[in-house]
């Protein structure tokens, strides 16, 4: 008998204690028992009630973010998020500057943020591309660079795989970024020395193989660039989605004047995507009636069996927003089920389990927008082909006028392809290997004179 | 009296507003000789077909070749985190 009341003078004791307390003290608790989402929901709550934030609480809160990480308060306002007075957020309020197209003022919170900080890499690359997007590429160049030294730094200084990991690719990003700035600029070369430096096993190198024909073909040099489109038909990079790679090799052959080779890009390219484009349409569509797209392609489902739903899923799997928020899904669940035990938590439940539809719609958004952008990408590339192909027209007409004949030219020769001193000729066997790809380069001569 | 007046009314009036017949009648055959026709006037419209020559116009299409990588750097940082 006195075991039972003791136990509901507990519960009463638990339940007011929760009941009466504001979202700050149910955040700094709830983080005390380890329920870190939990407490990051009531922290936004309290970040959302309050005009100011203290520093006691904003330090409280960087020290939160290390546990789960900055996608749970990315849903705040910037208004919100300038209330915190802490590195992480100044991160995330930075980036959604950027977004929305505010680089001037995205930079001065990025800057804020130390140099000895976790993020201070990743401020850099933002701060980059602010700079690039005001056409500052100079500074946008040596931030870029100083982004490089400090991501490297981080990366040695780390024991754990993964956040070494998450700076090799920040300093991947710096340096595709540098090259990027040095194209803007007009410097082809520069650009093509900086893409070399990219390892090939990084996961970014393929989508830089037509970022560096594009340099190519700016440079004059057709034949690398035809080379490097050609890599994406190789099995290991078949799941990149590259439709720029075509308009390459289409503009590429224009530019020899082979335009009977363009035709054919062009044909091929219309055969393949036309049926991929319909398709896309037609899910676009019933996404907001069915969930099974987004279930196949969030668990990863009958990919072998769909080309396109591989294709789609291997492009999201790349992008670290989507990685995060699919890990912050796992964290929710886990913390659901822990919470569940504790009957006397039924607010809390209530709160994280709206965390998580919420995150489980940003998810499904994801998805869609990526559907989208693949779709977009596609029509594109058609209607660049489309103009490639009345140019082509235009120039056998002009041909025709001057009285000009075509040529008979040879397939191709060693003697069309400029080498350096450390290149040498290996010759194509219809077998792509590893360590070759990103090397390869046409040998056909001109046709147009 | 009345039905006097009414006759002598309408009998005086028939003659007023009748209208006259006309018959017209339209030339039935009427024979041109050209060669014999002579206009006054100059001769302008030339000798022989000639055309003026002048520059073929030729429309180029605009294909676009990457100026910049912006929009890959603006979706770098929308889905870096």
């Amino acid at each position: 008998m006195s075991s039972k009341l003791f136990t509901m003078l507990f519960l009463l004791f638990s339940l007011s204690t929760y009941a009466g307390d504001t979202n700050e003290e149910q955040s700094i608790k709830l983080y005390h028992k380890q329920f870190f989402i939990s407490s990051a929901i009531y922290a936004k709550l309290h970040i959302n009630e309050k005009e100011r934030i203290s520093q006691q609480f904003a330090s409280f809160l960087e020290e939160l973010v290390s546990h789960v990480s900055t996608e749970i308060f990315y849903n705040l306002s910037i208004n919100d998020l300038l209330k915190v007075n802490a590195p992480s957020f100044h991160l995330i309020a930075g980036k959604k500057m950027i977004e929305m197209g505010d680089p001037i003022n995205a930079n001065k919170y990025l800057a804020k943020i130390p140099l000895t900080h976790k993020y201070k890499a990743e401020a850099l690359l933002y701060s980059g591309v602010g700079l690039t997007l005001l056409e500052k590429e100079k500074e946008a160049d040596s931030i870029f660079f100083d982004c490089v030294v400090v991501a490297d730094d981080f990366q040695r200084k780390e024991k754990q795989q993964l956040s070494k990991r998450y700076y090799q690719v920040l300093k991947d990003r710096c340096n595709i970024n540098r090259a990027r700035v040095q194209y803007q600029l007009g410097h082809y070369q520069n650009a093509i020395e900086h893409y070399h430096q990219i390892d090939k096993r990084s996961f970014l190198w393929p989508y830089t193989l037509s970022e560096l024909a594009w340099s190519y073909l700016k440079k004059g040099d057709a034949n690398r660039a035809l080379g490097l489109s050609v890599t994406y038909k190789a099995p290991l990079l078949e799941s990149y989605f590259t439709p720029e790679a075509e308009l390459i090799t289409a503009l590429a052959y224009k530019e020899k004047c082979l335009w009977n080779d363009a035709e054919i890009v062009i044909q091929n390219y219309y055969n393949k995507v036309k049926p991929q484009s319909d398709r896309i349409l037609s899910m676009i569509g019933k996404l907001n009636l069915s969930d099974s797209v987004f279930n196949e392609i969030r668990e990863r489902k009958n990919l072998e069996k769909d080309p396109l739903i591989r294709s789609i899923a291997t492009q999201l799997s790349k992008k670290t927003k989507y990685n995060f928020a699919i890990i912050l899904q796992e964290k929710i669940i886990k913390e659901i089920k822990q919470i569940e035990q504790n009957k006397d938590y039924k607010t809390v439940k209530a709160q994280i389990e709206k965390q998580k539809n919420q995150n489980l719609l940003n998810i499904n958004r994801m998805i869609k927008e990526s559907l989208t952008e693949y779709l977009n990408k596609i029509n594109k590339v058609s209607l660049e082909l489309f103009n490639i192909s009345i140019e082509i027209l235009a120039d056998q007409r002009d041909v025709e006028y001057t009285g000009k004949t075509i040529n008979n030219r040879a397939r191709g020769s060693y003697k069309n392809v400029p080498v350096s001193q450390k290149e040498y000729f290996y010759s194509f066997d219809g077998a792509f290997w590893a360590d070759e790809l990103g090397d390869y380069s046409f040998g056909l001569a001109s046709n147009c004179k | 009296m009345k039905i006097f007046i009414t006759f002598l009314f309408l009998g005086l009036n028939t003659p007023i507003f009748a209208e006259e017949k006309i018959n017209y009648e339209y030339k039935k055959y009427e024979r041109f000789d050209l060669g014999n026709l002579e206009v006054d006037g100059q001769v302008i419209a030339p000798g022989d077909i000639s055309v003026r020559q002048r520059a073929r116009n030729r429309i180029k299409r605009q294909i676009n070749q990457r100026d910049n990588f912006l929009d890959l750097m603006k979706e770098e940082v929308k889905y870096q985190r």
